[in-house]
């Protein structure tokens, strides 16, 4: 469900036509407007990847990207609490059938950069669907929207 | 902005309908309120702070294409950081999807 960007930022369809299309269900917070967004990635970038926005039309340089990563492997103990409403809303079932990704921010501060990993809301995606949704997760309390990932 | 007072026990609603939202005083305990809501499903409920962060958080991790179509990309070092600490298999287990 993911589609490879290459160098040059052409897209290199590997994937069915479509499939790194999701649908959002309520766009992100604070962005109720991204409803269709897609998942790209470069080699160089993993485990990084992108979120942008579905570029329609001529407003090519005007699309919205979010780097995001997957937490497996990355994030120690990482473990939520999703509402039984979102559950239901996205119809996940089973946790193979779920994609999770949480959103990268790239802080410049005035020394360095600091790069946080959102864990209270991460993206949750049916991948079946290609239905997701940004959930806030019910244990917001034991994780930072912040979460640091690296400082200069 | 309407403000209306209510005891322990007491509700208020707010729309009517299929979309009415009840909103009652669970309990009061010294600077505490327990609020008990009862609202259809496609209403989200939220702590505002926690989803002030949230929002705050994802405008700053928003990033506009800039004109020339220039990349943005993130700085070597926390990109190599982060390699090194993500085990391989996990990285590279969608790829095969």
């Amino acid at each position: 469900m993911y589609m490879k960007l290459d160098q040059d930022n052409a897209i290199t369809m590997e994937m069915p036509k479509d499939a790194h299309k999701i649908k959002l269900v309520r766009g992100l917070l604070g962005f109720s407007e991204l409803r269709e967004m897609e998942i790209v990635y470069d080699e160089g970038e993993l485990p990084f990847m992108r979120l942008r926005e579905t570029q329609q039309g001529p407003t090519k340089e005007e699309a919205l990207e979010f780097f995001v990563v997957e937490p497996a492997g990355l994030i120690d103990n990482y473990s939520i609490r999703i509402s039984e409403d979102d559950v239901e809303q996205l119809n996940i079932s089973e946790s193979d059938g779920t994609c999770l990704l949480n959103i990268v921010t790239i802080h410049n501060t005035g020394g360095g950069r600091v790069v946080t990993v959102n864990l209270v809301a991460p993206l949750l995606i049916n991948k079946k669907t290609l239905k997701g949704k940004q959930v806030i997760i019910e244990n917001f309390n034991e994780y930072s929207p912040r979460h640091l990932l690296y400082e200069d | 902005m309407l403000v209306l007072s209510r005891k322990e026990g007491e509700s208020i609603i707010i729309g009517s309908g299929e979309d009415e939202i009840l909103v009652k005083i669970a309990k009061i305990e010294k600077d505490l309120v327990k609020l008990a809501i009862e609202a259809p499903r496609k209403i989200s409920i939220f702590r505002k702070e926690v989803f002030d962060s949230v929002m705050e958080s994802n405008k700053e991790a928003a990033l506009r294409k800039q004109k020339g179509n220039q990349r943005l990309s993130l700085p070597k070092e926390a990109l190599r950081a982060v390699q090194d600490k993500k085990t391989k298999n996990t990285s590279a287990s969608f790829l095969q999807e």
